[in-house]
């Protein structure tokens, strides 16, 4: 084994039209979404977490607030924030560092599988105190969860043209509508969660995976 | 001649001929480590996001890494996206297996295609190593690096996979050292 097998390597003209290419793309990159994509990955992190945190304290001051009395929600912020923590830091993952499509795909699963399991915790910990829930749940998360995602989607050094990144997205946007809800809603009835906050994810990803599928494309053009 | 890393500085304060260097000396690299088992324009087209990546991560560059454990991390993950998204990597394992037992393993003369054959009939793990290592030049240190593994898990991987290199290349030899 002492020849190494010969590979049709690109000569000069391919190289050059190749390389025009990819000066077309990059003579692409402007604007804030370039300039945000290019930042360094702490810096990317910092931005997401903090529209995240800017989100979810907007509708907590909307709403019920942050006097957490409430056990079933102190659990719900809880989970919540920390799966919502983890997914966040694989999803602004440096480019450069290796893909674990193992820890992606139970990262998103756990993002999406969050708010279905969460409301079964007012059964554990029931909370008679709950007061009359406040109207509108639904617009408030989807709202919150929308708004993440195109943040997201901005942040991303793929624009979400990875399946993968783009579902792992969306439960991170799911999980903010729902940690959104935690904090402005303080009903903890069974019914009204699985009927009011649970679908907020659902209700993102379903379109969200639709439109990936109609793009069809997978390369980065933002 | 610069080092690649002095390229890579010279980039990051503005010089765009500092990134045309660099594409000269690593896009036919990068091709040969995106392109196996995929159609040129495919190939093309991952070579393109590479570079693409490579120019949106460049702030996360430190001055004191590698430039070319660092770009051959961001073409082994947009290969394994792309055969990911488009569900390749189970039809490609399959099309290799059936190819080798279709082509008759030993029939085949040429000494790149019975290569070619002897790479398709490793588990995906081990190739991604042997092509690193040997097709492309990289370290062990680097290519763990590169695929995510501990340094002593590549080692495993290219050993067992150079043995089964060695076995269906030479039939005779009973891999002993």
């Amino acid at each position: 084994m002492t020849k190494k097998p010969t590979h049709a390597a690109p000569d000069a003209p391919e190289l050059e039209l190749l390389l025009h290419a990819v000066e077309a793309r990059l003579a692409q990159e402007r604007g804030a979404i370039a300039w945000l994509r290019s930042r360094p990955t702490w810096l990317r992190a910092s931005f997401a977490a903090t529209w995240i945190m800017l989100l979810v304290a907007a509708a907590g001051f909307r709403g019920a607030g942050f006097s957490i009395t409430n056990v079933h929600r102190q659990l719900a912020l809880l989970a919540y924030a920390t799966v919502l923590v983890f997914a966040l830091a694989e999803l602004l993952r440096p480019t450069h560092r290796f893909e674990r499509s193992a820890l992606q795909r139970g990262l998103s699963a756990l993002a999406i599988l969050t708010p279905l399991l969460v409301p079964f915790l007012s059964l554990v910990a029931p909370d008679p105190s709950a007061v009359a829930r406040l109207p509108g749940c639904m617009t408030v998360g989807i709202s919150v969860a929308v708004f993440t995602l195109a943040w997201l989607r901005a942040l991303d050094r793929t624009g979400h043209g990875a399946r993968s990144t783009a579902l792992l997205a969306v439960g991170v946007a799911g999980l903010s509508g729902n940690l959104a809800l935690a904090l402005y809603c303080p009903s903890a009835e069974l019914s009204h969660l699985l009927r009011w906050h649970m679908p907020v994810g659902l209700l993102v990803v379903l379109p969200y995976v639709q439109l990936l599928r109609r793009r069809g494309a997978r390369l980065p053009s933002g | 001649m610069p080092t690649d890393e002095e390229l890579m500085a010279r980039y990051l304060s503005g010089d765009r001929d500092a990134f045309r260097e660099l594409f000269r000396r690593y896009a036919p690299l990068v091709l040969r480590l995106v392109s196996r088992d995929l159609r040129p324009d495919e190939a093309n087209d991952l070579v393109q996001q590479t570079f693409l990546l490579l120019h949106r991560a460049r702030n996360d560059f430190k001055s004191d890494a590698r430039l070319r454990p660092w770009l051959c991390t961001i073409a082994v993950n947009a290969r394994r996206q792309y055969l990911r998204d488009t569900l390749r990597h189970k039809t490609l394992d399959r099309e290799f297996a059936e190819a080798r037992v279709d082509r008759g393993f030993l029939a085949v003369n040429d000494a790149e295609e019975r290569v070619r054959a002897a790479l398709a009939g490793l588990p995906a793990d081990q190739r991604e190593v042997i092509v690193l290592h040997w097709m492309q030049g990289l370290s062990f240190r680097e290519i763990a690096h590169a695929v995510g593994a501990s340094l002593g898990a590549v080692k495993v991987r290219a050993h067992r996979g150079y043995l089964v290199m060695r076995q269906a290349l030479n039939p005779n030899d009973d891999g002993g050292e």
